[in-house]
């Protein structure tokens, strides 16, 4: 399976004509400060501006089209806010994702131990199925010795999750397509994954509170209705 | 060449006289705290027009009682010999991603000394009203209130726009403020029905950023932001959500250009505020929206808490009060609302169980109704039609259980 991103002129032309193999669909979490946006800015929109960074609110998304083998994919990608507070937001988003790339921060040991809980969340609000990958952002602060998560204790824990690894830099560039490269690679590979997910309904856990004045009315009227004509 | 530049000249002195004008009417309305005199003058072109007079009028706006006005105030004492508040590590994640897009030309040290200023803002407010819980996006709300008011009134400032515009987003659980998006969609089905039909499959999640930050997340100019925060202090709360709907609207086209079941892409161009935006048109829209179609009118109104600062903005100090609201009163209205947040999720755990054994409830439930039945029927004979309703009705009952 060879991967390419629309470098060639036939490439190019199935991707703009629109029609797609399949849609993928990603979700990106993890602690907040990590630098998931900024990954993403650079995977989606070729751009990185250490100034330009700023926090996400609730739910962002960017679309991205990719290749595998020959076949075009549309991959949309969700990027989730950091902060606790949003999660109940996010978890509604997981509906029908195939995959879910985790990020931590490897200069902050704290958003590594975080991690626990955002694969307990991954699991919990997606299909058993769905592909999960892991990603130490800022490797290039390793040089200048403010690691505090080293390489091996990374891929134990992805190993330990079944899931991908990679260590990244939106900075120097270093791996930046990789995670979403690899992820969607192994989506595409797992036979049925794509279909699967698309038919799972949503977990009721996941469905937001829309209020109970829709139903309480309709059962009230359909009681009194039966009582009037029974 | 000369009576065209004569032209020129005289124009520029009419809309200077103009801007006079009515800088003068709104420090007159400042001086008699005339809220609604204030808040007309927010909505026409313009705003308050400068920082200066914006000075004078927010203020009285976010209802600072007049004694708090005071340049002397000393602020931002004593904060730091206050306990922690639970949030302060999300606020320094925040503060160090604040004024990406203004001030202009700022040295890194001018910047860090901002960035410090509005670390210290922040937690003055949080350790003072600890029970408020901070969210992203409130550092881009208090960094617009830093930069145009002076540092005497920055801290009441703050506090009262937490506790009466945005004290829904700062309670404990995030729902509140999905309610309030609830009524984005209500307004499009009762003013444009076929773009409320295009967007149904969409989850109004688009308008989080704009509405919990009062647009300060997505305006990039210090003057356009500056200038809507004069309307969005002057109206209510809820003018927030009518101008989402309004900047929807602007966007129809667009909307319909793309199909229906691609609520990702609806998503993705609805989460970003549109090049240009045409703020006046905008809000006079949102002006007009909100007279067409009322708050009450929406269905989702009624999923809007009771203590929620949408349904108490009205309950302002009064003329002897000079418009001034106390922040004692924001503190009882936020300590209901977490009290039914309680109760609601309580409610959702009990909703949750009784569904999971809903088999041996239900069995219960018909056997407590038979033997209601049971007892009062030994009781005395009662009439042949209400038998047979109550059996219907227990029926039905079932039915729906099921």
């Amino acid at each position: 399976m060879y991967l390419a991103e629309g470098r060639d002129k036939r490439v190019k032309a199935i991707l703009e004509v629109g029609e797609w193999a399949g849609t993928v669909k990603l979700v990106v979490i993890g602690s907040s400060g990590v630098g998931k946006t900024a990954l993403l800015r650079l995977y989606c929109d070729h751009e990185w501006d250490p100034r330009l960074a700023t926090s996400t609110i609730g739910i962002d998304f960017k679309t991205k089209r990719l290749l595998v083998g020959d076949q075009p994919y549309k991959v949309n990608i969700f990027d989730t806010a950091g902060q606790e507070r949003f999660r109940t937001l996010s978890a509604s988003y997981y509906r029908g994702a195939h995959g879910v790339i985790l990020v931590y921060d490897i200069t902050n040991r704290k958003s590594f131990l975080d991690l626990e809980g955002w694969f307990q969340e991954a699991k919990t609000c997606s299909t058993e199925v769905v592909v999960l990958c892991l990603v130490g952002a800022k490797l290039d602060k390793a040089a200048q010795g403010e690691r505090q998560v080293s390489t091996e204790e990374g891929r134990a824990l992805a190993e330990s999750h079944g899931a991908i690894f990679y260590e990244v830099s939106a900075k120097t560039g270093e791996n930046f397509r990789e995670p979403f490269v690899g992820t969607v690679q192994r989506i595409v590979g797992t036979p049925g994954l794509l279909e699967a997910v698309r038919r799972k309904p949503v977990p009721d856990a996941l469905r937001l509170n829309r209020g109970d004045y829709y139903t309480k009315p309709i059962i009230l009227v359909s009681l009194l209705h039966c009582c009037l004509s029974g | 060449m000369e009576p065209s530049l004569d032209r020129n000249t005289a124009n520029h002195s009419n809309a200077t006289s103009t801007a006079d004008k009515k800088k003068e009417a709104v420090l007159e309305a400042c001086r008699r705290r005339d809220l609604s005199a204030l808040r007309a003058l927010a909505e026409s072109p313009g705003g308050f027009l400068t920082d200066s007079i914006r000075q004078q009028a927010w203020p009285i706006l976010l209802g600072l009682p007049p004694s708090d006005i005071k340049p002397e105030a000393d602020s931002l004492s004593s904060w730091e010999f206050l306990p922690r508040h639970k949030d302060e590590d999300q606020v320094q994640l925040d503060v160090n991603r604040a004024f990406i897009y203004y001030p202009d030309n700022q040295t890194d040290s001018q910047l860090a000394h901002q960035k410090s200023l509005l670390s210290q803002l922040i937690l003055s407010v949080l350790r003072q009203h600890p029970y408020l819980c901070y969210f992203q996006g409130y550092h881009d709300i208090a960094q617009v209130l830093l930069l145009v008011l002076p540092s005497s009134v920055q801290l009441p400032a703050v506090t009262h726009l937490s506790l009466f515009h945005i004290r829904d987003f700062m309670l404990p659980s995030l729902s509140p403020a999905i309610a309030q998006l609830r009524l984005i969609p209500d307004i499009l089905r009762l003013s444009d029905p076929p773009l409320w039909r295009h967007l149904s499959h969409t989850e109004p999640f688009f308008a989080l950023s704009g509405t919990l930050t009062m647009y300060a997340h997505d305006i990039t100019s210090l003057g356009e932001i500056a200038r809507l925060f004069d309307v969005l202090l002057a109206r209510e709360p809820v003018f927030t959500v009518y101008l989402f709907a309004a900047i929807v609207r602007s966007r129809r086209e667009e909307l319909f250009d793309t199909p229906p079941d691609e609520p990702e892409m609806l998503h993705s161009i609805l989460s970003k505020l549109p090049v240009p935006l045409e703020l006046e048109g905008l809000i006079a829209e949102a002006v007009r929206l909100q007279r067409e179609v009322p708050p009450e009118k929406l269905p989702a109104w009624k999923g809007i808490s009771r203590w929620s600062v949408l349904k108490t903005s009205n309950g302002r100090g009064g003329e002897e009060n000079e418009g001034a609201r106390s922040v004692e009163q924001g503190r009882m209205y936020f300590e209901r609302q977490v009290e039914e947040l309680r109760w609601e999720k309580k409610k959702a755990r009990a909703r949750k169980w009784v569904w999971k054994h809903r088999g041996p409830a239900r069995m219960v439930a018909v056997a407590v109704l038979v033997g209601v039945l049971a007892v009062w029927l030994r009781k005395g004979p009662l009439p042949g039609p209400l038998v047979s309703g109550l059996g219907y009705l227990s029926g039905l009952l079932a039915r729906w259980w099921r």
